[in-house]
């Protein structure tokens, strides 16, 4: 996995998780801004950016087993963890399953909640479906590539549309069906939830249902701000809430890091 | 959201009749971006070319630019008052689609609002004379008041002033419009011969700038007499009068930013980069980078320029001079509750640090050296940091006395 850390080599570590079809970069410019106070490890999740395909048709919980395994591999015992979007759903796993490793939980227009399609696009959709199904076949028997070549360009969503023809479209049909709310529901740590209003792609819908899975959690709508609240100066505004959120307890944190590892040196 | 009810209404005005009114745009724009939403709630407001005022949530879309004179009709006309206690501003011509909704207030309609925010850049916006406005209608707003704005509007009359509190600047000379007008019939040779008599400027190159200007319109080198008859009259045409210094030929510039924050700090400073060396001109300021279509602002407008902010290769001491100088010269000019630039030029022959001017409401408030300083300061805090100084000196200002009667004319 490709990753790089920035900011404070001593701060509380942070490892932050981009959304589908990005990559590390994506969340650079807020991770500078949170570097000052944290140790912030930035991962291109396996098949984005410069890291790898992942060697199977992985779920949002192998990949938050990949994430524990790396935080792991850089002796983090416990840390904050900060998604986006699919990362988001990401982080609500990897928080569920390995409650004692995760510290507190940044959330931005997470993933992981099915959508409250209304009648008319249950119908669309399950047209598409059926639609799909029948170009498939055509193609099969014709031998030709229609849905690859027209069907997707028309009816594919834009992540569809950019994830290459294999693994990483499986992994999309995958992790997009699945659903978090049983994950979310164990999720006891505390947890800061940021959407912007604007957001099409997880409307704040979604946020406040979050909000009300996750019993220690604090939203925060962001105003005129879409799926990528943290763009452009966006940036500052997300690293003012997240930091003040981050701080409230950090500085005990940090002691206790210091404590650990003069206890370690000493052992 | 939550606490929606208790959030300050905070205007944020931009555009304005000044030929940085895009700039400004991008400047108002962004900080409405990067403000504190859960504490406040920012209100756009645009002031069109033609100064007349426009209140919407349209406002806060590029495209309202694009669509422009047609888009005005998307929004409230509104205007302040110059009348005391109204605290707010009073719409012209409502429109039913536009928000926020106004209310009403003895009669008027009226859209509330806590505090001002200017994000204008040059005349009018920059210069004392809205600030005047502001006055009149004794409201709260960012930034510095009707003197020291003007003060620091005018390169000529800023440098006689921060000189006199010890701080190094360039000779100056001023000349009216009116003067390069009269003798332009000749050939502008009583002019020239004046500048050139003066100690100082008795050898070229000269340096020729308009005298209350910004962003490096109509500046000019002079490195013979035609040149500089050519020189004064560019200069002429952007401004009522004309400043002339030496040019400097072998310089570095420096930028440190000041801030107001209860106690007056000095950011870091930064080292802005010209295309081609040699002078920054508008198109390196604001068309540089980001922008692919010519004519296109960039996004993020100074925010985006090249430059190296705290360069590890300067000497510290410069830029330690460079921070006290600026946060004297921030005082000298009597600023309050603002963010500024002050801009200097170091003279690479002599090692001299001089002055250059101060910006008093600078692209994109400042806050790409705020973010680089120790300890960094985020746009969204410095946003809040400005509204709270301006919040506190309205507050003193409204403790000072002025009694007002009739006593004299009947006694
Ligand atoms: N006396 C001078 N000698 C050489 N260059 C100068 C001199 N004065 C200004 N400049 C250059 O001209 C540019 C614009 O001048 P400045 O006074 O900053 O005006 P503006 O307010 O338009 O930015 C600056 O980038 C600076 O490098």
């Amino acid at each position: 996995m490709n990753t790089i850390k920035i900011g404070k080599s001593d701060g509380y570590p942070l490892i932050m998780l981009h959304g589908w079809g990005q990559s590390l970069q994506s969340l650079k410019p807020l991770a500078e801004l949170l570097g000052n106070y944290c140790q912030v490890h930035l991962i291109d999740l396996p098949g984005f950016g410069q890291s790898p395909l992942p060697e199977a048709d992985w779920n949002t919980l192998q990949y938050a087993e990949a994430i524990f395994d790396y935080a792991q591999s850089q002796g983090l015992k416990q840390f904050d963890i900060l998604g986006h979007s699919f990362g988001g759903s990401i982080a609500i796993r990897l928080a569920s399953q390995h409650e004692k490793a995760i510290n507190r939980l940044v959330l931005i227009g997470a993933r992981g909640l099915p959508r409250q399609s209304k009648f008319t696009q249950k119908l669309y959709f399950s047209f598409v479906k059926y639609l799909s199904k029948l170009v498939k076949l055509t193609d099969k028997i014709l031998n030709c590539q229609i849905y690859e070549k027209y069907f997707i360009a028309k009816f594919g969503s834009r992540d569809y549309k950019n994830a290459s023809p294999g693994r990483m479209r499986n992994i999309l049909v995958k992790t997009v069906t699945e659903n978090t709310i049983a994950s979310a529901q164990k999720i006891l740590k505390p947890t800061l939830l940021l959407w912007g209003e604007d957001d099409t792609e997880t409307p704040i819908y979604m946020a406040q249902k979050y909000h009300e899975l996750i019993k220690n959690s604090k939203l925060i709508i962001l105003p005129a701000k879409d799926h990528f609240p943290f763009n452009d100066v966006g940036s500052h505004l997300c690293a003012h809430y997240i930091l003040n959120f981050l701080s409230a307890d950090n500085q005990k944190k940090q002691f206790q890091i210091q404590a650990e590892a003069k206890h370690n040196a000493t052992v | 959201m939550t606490n929606q009810e208790k959030r300050k209404n905070i205007a944020i005005l931009f555009g304005g009749r000044s030929v940085e009114h895009e700039i400004s745009i991008i400047t108002g724009l962004q900080l409405i971006k990067a403000i504190d939403t859960e504490k406040y709630c920012p209100i756009p407001v645009y002031i069109a070319p033609n100064g007349k005022w426009y209140l919407g949530d349209k406002l806060l879309d590029r495209n309202f630019y694009k669509n422009m004179p047609k888009s005005l009709s998307s929004v409230h006309e509104v205007v302040l008052l110059p009348i005391p206690d109204i605290g707010g501003l009073a719409v012209l011509q409502a429109n039913a689609n536009a928000l926020p909704n106004p209310e009403s207030y003895k009669g008027k309609d009226i859209i509330a609002i806590d505090l001002y925010f200017p994000a204008f850049h040059g005349s009018y916006g920059e210069d004392g004379c809205i600030q005047g406005l502001f006055e009149l209608a004794n409201i709260p707003y960012v930034g510095s008041d009707v003197l020291s704005s003007s003060i620091g509007m005018s390169k000529y009359h800023c440098k006689k002033l921060v000189e006199a509190h010890g701080i190094s600047v360039l000779p100056s000379i001023l000349i009216s419009k009116e003067e390069i007008q009269k003798n332009l019939g000749h050939n502008l040779a009583n002019v020239r011969s004046k500048i050139l008599k003066t100690k100082d400027f008795d050898k070229f190159p000269l340096f020729i700038k308009p005298a209350t200007l910004g962003s490096s319109i109509g500046i000019a080198k002079a490195i013979d007499e035609p040149s500089l008859d050519a020189a004064l009259v560019q200069a002429a045409k952007y401004d009522t009068a004309v400043i002339i210094e030496p040019c400097l030929d072998n310089k570095i510039e420096i930028n440190v930013s000041v801030l107001d924050q209860g106690e007056i700090t000095a950011s870091v400073v930064e080292i802005p980069v010209a295309a081609a060396g040699g002078e920054l001109t508008y198109e390196d300021k604001y068309m540089r980078g980001g922008s692919k279509k010519s004519g296109d602002l960039s996004q993020s407008g100074m925010a985006n320029l090249a430059r190296i902010i705290d360069p590890q290769d300067l000497d510290p001491s410069i830029k330690s001079l460079a921070q006290e100088n600026a946060v004297k010269a921030y005082k000298a000019i009597g600023c309050s509750a603002a963010v500024v630039r002050i801009d200097f030029m170091l003279d690479l022959n002599s090692n001299t640090l001089y002055f250059n001017e101060i910006n008093l409401l600078p692209g994109s408030l400042a806050f790409y050296l705020w973010v680089k300083s120790n300890p960094q300061m985020l746009y969204t805090d410095m946003i809040t940091k400005l509204i709270e100084q301006a919040e506190a000196r309205h507050i003193l200002k409204l403790s000072t006395l002025r009694e007002i009667g009739f006593k004299a004319l009947f006694k």
